[in-house]
């Protein structure tokens, strides 16, 4: 990989937000480099899975930033160099609890009046579609739009396209300080030497609030782990990506009526993802357990018997491999894509569960940001000075992590 | 291609590969059996490659047979038993509510 002692911009991290950004800044004509302490997606990106879907937000303008998020990858599908096995085949969220019926039929009305392609099956056309469904399962609200794709050939195909239009590429390299001068950012340091920028963007996830921290600024993101277990092959076990109703209410912090205290305590909830390979990804927990990315044998136990709930087939499926991942994650469950109190200085972190879905919009407005343009929707919601923390030490010419 | 070292001692078992009766020392693997009977290959990738077991040990998983109905069972680690239906896998399997032996 090669290196530069200049740019315009510089972005630290190279996971799906990162290559993003990069690629956005590098199509519209930047001169940026992209710093990577290990490989591209080598950090949550690789530990997750690559749901990109609007279902997960109730309406409202947040949801559409999510839809135009998901429609991007259409375009770019078209564009980047790498398949990243883009599948818009649709999720469905299914029910399992009487309920929970109406909330979900209110959701329904609501995203169709927003204009999203759902439909809702009903007991039987559930079985009409998915005959390996369990028992118990009573309706499906389908998220036709919503899609899947690979989130590690998705940074590839991403870094690569940057690199086409000129950014320069630094994997293996480790940002060790932030010099700023006069209340602006100048110098990146990196364990490969100096990198002397106008513009640097944090982009590094979870590891983000260590970055600011270098300049004294206050990011408050915190890892939620979550567990990924993959089964073997399969054909024709299940149809598209499915997650369940309680989903929402464990990632909205809510109780739900027929959750056990163990599913409760490791934020368990059904989600699954058929991948390309024929494997299926299921899912899914949250926790907060600081930078552990161990898989717990417990939680994997308890997703596995969430699983088996919805497909009692997967009871005979092998689990071949387990992964944890910390996702990034704010006090109001929003990203941050912001500039910051110091002059060419932005942040785009905090996606939490929706990092890979949300990449290419967080990129392109970054892009806007760093260009001196006024983003082209409003996301003023999404500024770092909504937490109240604009705590940057003006002094430090020279701050060293 | 596979020669047996030692003389049978042991008792003799019937399994049902592919439908067709095949008498096996009792306590062998179904790869082993399926080997021994020059019958090759057990399994094809989801490509259509042809596939034998290989490691023998439980590692390699290119052994996969499907043994009594159920699919992706690891031929290198199963012993034979009377009456067993062995078949080969071709592709990626099915598993789904009827095949399965969930409770």
């Amino acid at each position: 990989m090669s290196s530069k002692d200049t740019a315009g911009a510089v972005v630290i991290g190279g996971g799906a937000v990162g290559t993003a950004v990069a690629c956005y800044l590098a199509m519209d004509g930047v001169d940026v480099t992209l710093v990577e302490h290990g490989e591209f997606a080598w950090g949550s990106s690789r530990r997750c899975d690559g749901h990109v879907v609007t279902y997960d937000t109730p309406p409202g303008a947040y949801s559409q930033f999510c839809k135009y998020g998901q429609d991007m990858f259409h375009a770019a599908e078209k564009f980047l160099p790498v398949d990243f096995e883009f599948s818009p085949e649709g999720l469905g969220l299914l029910v399992d609890d009487e309920r929970d019926l109406d909330a979900v039929c209110a959701n329904y009305e609501g995203k169709k009046n927003e204009g999203v392609d759902v439909t809702l099956w009903d007991r039987d056309d559930l079985r009409h579609h998915e005959p390996n469904i369990g028992d118990s399962i009573l309706a499906c609200l389908n998220f036709n739009g919503d899609c899947k794709l690979n989130p590690m050939r998705l940074c590839q195909g991403l870094a690569m396209h940057a690199e086409a239009n000129g950014a320069t590429l630094m994997t293996r390299t480790s940002v060790t300080g932030l010099r700023t001068d006069k209340g602006r950012i100048t110098t990146v340091e990196t364990d490969k030497g100096l990198i002397h920028t106008d513009n640097v963007i944090l982009a590094a996830g979870v590891w983000t609030p260590l970055l600011a921290d270098m300049v004294g600024l206050s990011v408050p993101v915190r890892p939620r782990q979550g567990h990924v277990l993959v089964t073997e092959r399969v054909r024709n076990l299940v149809g598209k990506n499915y997650a369940e109703y309680g989903y929402l209410l464990a990632k909205g912090g809510k109780t739900r009526s027929d959750a056990t205290p163990e599913m409760e305590h490791f934020g368990v909830a059904f989600v699954l993802e058929p991948s390309h390979a024929g494997t299926i990804l299921l899912g899914s927990s949250r926790r907060y357990v600081g930078m552990n990315i161990r898989p717990d044998p417990t939680v994997m136990r308890i997703i596995a018997q969430r699983a088996r709930h919805f497909y009692p087939a997967l009871a005979d499926t092998r689990v071949i491999r387990c992964y944890a991942g910390l996702r990034p994650c704010t006090p109001d469950a929003k990203p941050i894509i912001s500039p910051t109190p110091l002059q060419g200085l932005f942040v785009a972190t905090g996606h939490e569960g929706n990092g890979i879905g949300l990449s290419l919009i967080t990129g392109k407005l970054i892009s806007e940001m760093v260009r001196g343009q006024a983003p082209f929707m409003d996301i003023s919601y999404m500024a770092l000075d909504r937490f109240g923390t604009s705590s940057v030490t003006h002094s430090a010419g020279t701050t060293t992590a | 291609m596979f020669v047996k070292v030692t003389p049978s001692a042991a008792r003799q078992v019937t399994i049902y590969f592919e439908g067709q009766p095949l008498e096996v020392d009792e306590g062998i693997t179904v790869a082993a059996a399926v080997l021994g009977s020059s019958h090759g290959w057990t399994r094809t990738t989801h490509g259509g490659h042809k596939r034998g077991p290989y490691c023998h040990m439980g590692v390699c998983f290119e052994c996969l047979m499907t043994i009594n109905g159920v699919p992706n069972q690891q031929a290198c680690l199963i012993p034979v038993a009377e009456g067993m239906r062995v078949s080969r896998q071709t592709g990626v399997p099915n598993f789904d509510k009827e095949s399965c032996n969930h409770a």
